[in-house]
């Protein structure tokens, strides 16, 4: 207290920055983004879904695990709660985001290996042993979202010291880092990832831990919603993913595809998993350019004041259409279009079937915000609500951060709500991977890293101490 | 196959094959040298046809220094405890502006690159300039002695204690934080803070801690470490102020506060919705303010009314009056000089009239005395001016020169029986009629009140249209009407004042920190509160009521009323704050006899008129009735304007007086009626809006936001009064000018 008051604060345009390169390392369900703190966006975006082949052989980077090879079967280093699930896969697929793109350790080899000849492993894990540390000369921030398990974050620690010989390390949440993206330090960060949507709320760059909430209504759930709009339909909607395309011919809106497919022998077909995480590029593609959020009043099982139910208002809505891989192709009805996602926020409209059922309506996006702010202290509630911030691919959803804001000034009547959503795509997608390239490269922050010397006096455990 | 064949192809004639026909030679001499010129084209010796320009490009500037290279240099941040060297692009040349201060040891080696290999023996690596940034608050500190004498706790053990110092140095007291990470366990195997990462495992018996137990237990420990380190005495200011904040923490009051926020927090839209209507008409009425308080000023500049506050500053000031003291001196000293002029007037009427009496004189001396010691310079000026033109007996030529009366004469009997009456004061212009008087016996301002009387009526079983309305009758119509006005009056007042002495206690009760439980209740309660205090109210107004009654007949008591009448009408929307009550009834009662005293007076005054030239004037006014019918402010002003009129009369002769003399007067005067009007449209609007508060919900008028208002309202009250004589003065006067 005595000490700041001779001190003052610093000037409004006095240059913050301090570039030091270090890396930061953003890993995500369905990507993780690395790059150098300073630039703009992540140089470096891989797939965090990698190939195993017979072998047991890890194969990274998007074109090992897009090329149906014999067997091959996709898994995720992160599991389906935004945490890592498999520590030693990670860590490769990691250092091979890393390493490929922006240390030059391996440069030469991929040239040789990557691109063209796509039957080539991208990367061989028993030669990364015997290079040198991959990181050796950067200091790295990594990322971690709000709820990371202690062994989890000690892990990742060690992964940075030991295995790539960084000289500095740091780990972040996501969310506070997504709130300096937008310039605020203290806001609401939500997240809408593949995996999970998460609230945090964010208090001078300090994530307050007891407001975070998460629920798995994301990406993933949007495109099983997909999956069932498909399969449910009169007739159904074929969904045949590209690799199984070998040609196609051009058919009328809703006939049947004339397209022949690729046949693999016997016992060389690649794992259903493969056909999975394919058929999720084509919800992807789905998602972008078709679905839709409903864009109210009220939700899209409600009905308007002249009684009208709002699905039979949303009948005259403009319709999409979109083209399977397989040349079939159809106009998308806008009640469709709304359909697939609003269950984020309306539980009871979710499509169902026996794998999937019907989530709680405490899940849903406002009811999480909700939760969020009734755990933090009441004097900062009404500041969060002015300072929301979405981020995360999933939130690209045509029209849903304004049915957000319409939601939330339907549930706080009395406070300002203002929502801060990048209007570039990229910022949108990389907003917590901006957040950390501004941190790690302020001239403040040179303090905060954990230095090697520190991370070998006191162990994995300063993490806990540091990085708050 | 070239150009001939073109040409050929196009009819044109063939002209002699020069490489460039189309370039312009015009500048070539025809000759050179004797030689023909197509041996000259074909040596090439002339200008080319073809000129060719060399791309040109920008001068390469030629900068006075070579660039200078970038490189990679260590430098360290002095905050660190550990050394770390990190690396940055710096200019070549550059120097380190500043050095790290930090003892650089060989134990200092961090990464594994050779980044600190080569760094080692620059003991003066660049420090960061972002390193004068760091700033840590001091940690309260205290050792386990002094912890067992100063700063022992039931509640809190040694080790929780430890905890929370260390968390909220370590968040540097961001309390919202501290409170989202406190997870302090009885027993700590190692370090609290590590367990504390695991936010599912279940603590094993924590106590539950608010953001307020922390704060409160924090301040505590950290004003009694800083008494021990500086005694309070030797303390500079800051610290002390510090010290003082730290002491005072309530975490009561702290905990209530939240709750309220919370409620805010939690409003519904409705809620809301009528929240922002309320701040609107708040708004609306804080700028209507700003217009009264300019209109009253211009009026205080030229009525002379006491300058007991200074207009300028009326916001600030009115807190004066917010107490019950405070009004009642004001009332006093208003009361005061309305007296003195009441006096004045007498005075003056009486030596134009040529009646000199003892008392007069006394009365007036005195109060000419009083009046130089209390009131301004200028009011002073302006009484001995009115007094000693009054000398002169101008007001006895003014009425002179009227024509004489066509009417018929009707005497005493006559006008009994056709109840005529030629009032001094003129009610409204032309005629009027009884049930006209009747009609407007039983309106009251707002229709709430005119319900309540004409229940009040028909309780007392008085149809509302009356059998036989004789003069006697509807004077005596009157009284009654009047009468439960008043009683109505009171008890809405008395409702008023009993609401807002609920919500005082309530407010301090919970200031006294009674918890916030009991908020709803309360305010749930209230109204019914307030409703069975309104039953009360009624009964004790009715004993209330026998007292203006006795002691008054016939047309005086009329004429009083018409006064109570006035004044209550502005009462019914001012008075709003408990001691403004007490105000009001002192001032009713002293008003009563006041008026009273003035009635009878000015009764007497009119017998004497009547003998002499009195019935001249008399004539006059009646005239002037008929000449007046189109005057709208006249009509507008209304009944309760009568008794202000007729004093208006009396400064008429003075006013005149003045005229005479100085006849530039008049353009003021009109600018004085102006400003009544604006502040009486204005005071309506108020009023409007105060009724509308009234009827939606008691607590609004607890706002703090009215009080202002409230303050002044006395004051307002009986500059209105002033102000509507001077309207009627000036009108009358006006008037009588056409005429002539
Ligand atoms: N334009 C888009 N519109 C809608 N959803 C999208 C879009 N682009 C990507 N997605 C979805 O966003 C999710 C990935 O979001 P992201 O923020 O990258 O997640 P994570 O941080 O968990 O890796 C995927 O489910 C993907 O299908
Ligand atoms: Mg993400």
């Amino acid at each position: 207290m005595a000490g700041q008051a001779t001190l003052k604060p610093p000037d409004a345009n006095e240059y913050g920055g301090d570039e030091i390169s270090a890396l930061v390392l953003d890993p995500g369900y369905s990507t993780v983004r690395a790059g150098f703190a300073g630039e703009d966006v992540p140089k470096s975006v891989v797939p965090s879904f990698y190939a195993s082949t017979p072998s047991q052989k890890h194969i990274f980077g998007d074109n090992s695990i897009h090329t149906p090879s014999p067997q091959i079967s996709i898994n995720n280093v992160m599991s389906k709660d935004g945490t890592v699930r498999d520590w030693d896969t990670a860590a490769s697929l990691w250092e091979y985001a890393i390493t490929s793109k922006l240390t030059s350790n391996r440069q030469g080899k991929l040239s040789t290996n990557g691109l063209n000849d796509a039957e080539n492993e991208d990367i061989k894990m028993e030669d990364a042993a015997e290079q040198e540390k991959p990181v050796g000369e950067n200091a790295l921030l990594m990322t971690e979202p709000g709820w990371n398990a202690g062994k989890d974050r000690e892990r990742a620690i060690e992964v940075a010291m030991e295995s790539w010989g960084t000289p500095a390390f740091y780990l972040a949440r996501n969310g506070v880092l997504a709130s300096f993206s937008a310039g605020k330090p203290a806001a609401l960060v939500i997240d809408i990832g593949a995996a999970n949507i998460s609230i945090s709320p964010i208090q001078d760059g300090l994530l307050l831990r007891k407001g975070v909430v998460r629920s798995p209504l994301a990406g993933n759930f949007v495109s099983d919603q997909i999956r069932l709009l498909f399969s449910t339909a009169q007739p159904p909607v074929p969904l045949t993913p590209h690799y199984l395309i070998s040609s196609k011919s051009a058919v009328d809106a809703g006939a049947q595809a004339q397209a022949t497919l690729k046949h693999f022998p016997p016992g060389a077909e690649p794992h259903p998993s493969f056909r999975a995480l394919q058929e999720d590029r084509v919800l992807t593609e789905f998602k972008e350019s078709v679905v839709a959020a409903w864009p109210g009043p009220g939700k899209l099982s409600g009905h308007s004041p002249n009684g009208m139910t709002n699905l039979d208002t949303a009948k005259s809505h403009p319709g999409k259409p979109f083209e399977m891989p397989d040349g079939w192709n159809q106009v998308f009805q806008a009640a469709d279009r709304y359909r697939c996602m609003e269950g984020m926020f309306d539980a009871k409209m979710a499509l169902t079937d026996g794998e999937n059922p019907a989530p709680s309506q405490k899940d849903c996006i406002i009811d999480l915000i909700k939760q969020s702010l009734n755990s933090v202290d009441t004097d900062i509630r009404a500041m969060l609500l002015n300072n929301m911030v979405v981020t995360g691919s999933g939130s690209l959803i045509q029209g849903l951060t304004s049915r957000i804001q319409d939601e939330m000034t339907a549930a706080f009547p009395s406070s300002k709500i203002r929502i801060h959503a990048a209007g570039s795509i990229v910022e949108r997608k990389f907003g917590s991977w901006i957040g950390g390239s501004i941190l790690a490269s302020l001239g403040t922050f040179h303090q905060m890293w954990i230095s090697r010397k520190e991370y070998e006096e006191f162990g994995a455990g300063i993490v806990e101490k540091r990085c708050k | 196959m070239m150009g001939s064949d073109a040409r050929d192809m196009m009819g044109l004639p063939s002209a002699v094959p020069t490489p460039k026909p189309t370039l312009p030679k015009a500048p070539k001499p025809k000759m050179k040298g004797g030689m023909a010129r197509e041996v000259l084209d074909l040596n090439f010796e002339g200008a080319p046809p073809i000129s060719i320009v060399a791309p040109k490009f920008k001068e390469k500037p030629k900068i006075p220094f070579k660039p200078r290279r970038w490189e990679q240099t260590p430098f360290m941040n002095s905050a660190r405890k550990d050394g770390l060297v990190l690396r940055h692009w710096k200019r070549e040349g550059d120097a380190a502006p500043n050095v790290a201060g930090l003892p650089v040891t060989p134990a200092d080696s961090n990464a594994a690159s050779e980044m600190d290999t080569d760094d080692r023996p620059a003991a003066n690596i660049e420090d960061s300039r972002a390193a004068k940034w760091n700033v840590r608050i001091d940690r309260p500190r205290y050792s386990a002695e002094e912890y067992d004498t100063h700063l022992k706790n039931a509640d809190w053990s040694k080790e929780e204690t430890d905890y929370l110092v260390d968390l909220a140095i370590e968040f540097d007291l961001r309390w919202v934080v501290i409170i989202d990470r406190y997870d302090f366990r009885p027993q700590p195997k190692s370090e609290p803070s590590e367990d504390a990462m695991a936010i599912d495992t279940p603590t094993p018996h924590p106590k539950p801690r608010t953001m307020e137990d922390l704060k409160s237990r924090y301040y505590a420990v950290a004003a009694k470490c800083m008494a021990l380190r500086t005694p309070l005495s030797s303390m500079n200011p800051t610290e002390f102020e510090e010290h003082e904040k730290m002491t005072k923490f309530d975490p009561r009051k702290e905990t209530v506060r939240k709750q309220y926020v919370e409620k805010l927090f939690l409003r519904t839209p409705e809620e809301a919705h009528e929240e922002e209507l309320l701040l609107k008409e708040l708004s609306r009425i804080v700028l209507n303010q700003e217009k009264l308080y300019e209109d009253r000023r211009a009026l205080y500049d030229r009525l002379e009314a006491p300058r007991a506050i200074n207009p300028a500053a009326a916001h600030a000031s009115t807190t004066v009056y917010q107490s019950s003291q405070g009004l009642q001196q004001l009332m006093q000293t208003m009361m005061q000089s309305q007296r003195l002029r009441d006096a004045e007037k007498r005075e003056k009427r009486r030596s134009a009239l040529g009646v000199d009496t003892e008392t007069a004189n006394s009365h007036s001396s005195s109060a000419a005395d009083l009046r130089t010691g209390g009131g301004g310079g200028g009011g002073g000026g302006r009484s001995s001016m009115g007094s000693a033109s009054a000398g002169g007996g101008g007001g006895h030529e003014k009425r002179q020169p009227h024509p004489t009366p066509q009417h018929r004469h009707f005497n005493q009997a006559e006008r009994v029986r056709f109840g005529i009456s030629y009032p001094q004061e003129r009610l409204t212009s032309g005629v009027q009629f009884r049930h006209e008087r009747v009609v407007k016996a039983s309106q009251a301002k707002s229709a709430v009140q005119t319900t309540r009387i004409n229940d009040a009526l028909a309780e007392l079983g008085i149809p509302s249209r009356l059998l036989m309305p004789t003069n006697r009758v509807v004077t005596e119509y009157e009284r009654l009407v009047e009468g439960v006005k008043q009683l109505v009056e009171i008890r809405k007042m008395r409702e008023k004042v009993d609401g807002e002495i609920k919500i005082w206690e309530a407010q301090r009760r919970l200031a006294n920190g009674d918890g916030a439980d009991e908020v709803d209740d309360q305010t749930a309660g209230e109204s019914a509160a307030t409703n069975a205090q309104s039953e009360q109210a009624k009964d004790e107004g009715a004993s209330k009521e026998a007292e203006p009654k006795e002691g008054e007949n016939g047309e005086d008591a009329s004429k009083v009323e018409n006064k109570e009448d006035d004044d209550e009408e502005e009462a019914d929307e001012a008075a709003r704050t408990k001691a403004e009550e007490k105000v009001e009834d002192e001032d009713e009662t002293e008003h009563l006899e006041n008026s009273r005293l003035e009635v009878e007076e000015d009764v007497k005054d009119e017998d004497e008129d009547g003998d002499g030239e009195g019935s001249n004037a008399s004539q006059a006014v009646e005239e002037e009735d008929e000449d007046e019918e189109d005057d709208d402010d006249e009509e507008e002003e209304g009944e309760g304007e009568a008794e202000a009129e007729a004093e208006g009369e009396d400064e008429e002769q003075s006013d005149d007086e003045d005229d005479d003399d100085e006849g530039e007067n008049e353009d003021e005067r009109a600018e004085v009626e102006k400003d009544g009007n604006a502040v009486n449209s204005s005071e309506n609007q108020v009023d409007d809006n105060n009724e509308d508060g009234e009827n939606e919900d008691p607590e609004a008028e607890a706002n703090e936001a009215n009080e202002p208002d409230d303050g002044s309202s006395t004051r307002a009250r009986s500059m209105r009064k002033r102000s509507a004589s001077v309207i009627s003065a000036v009108s009358n006067k006006s008037t009588k000018r056409q005429k002539k």
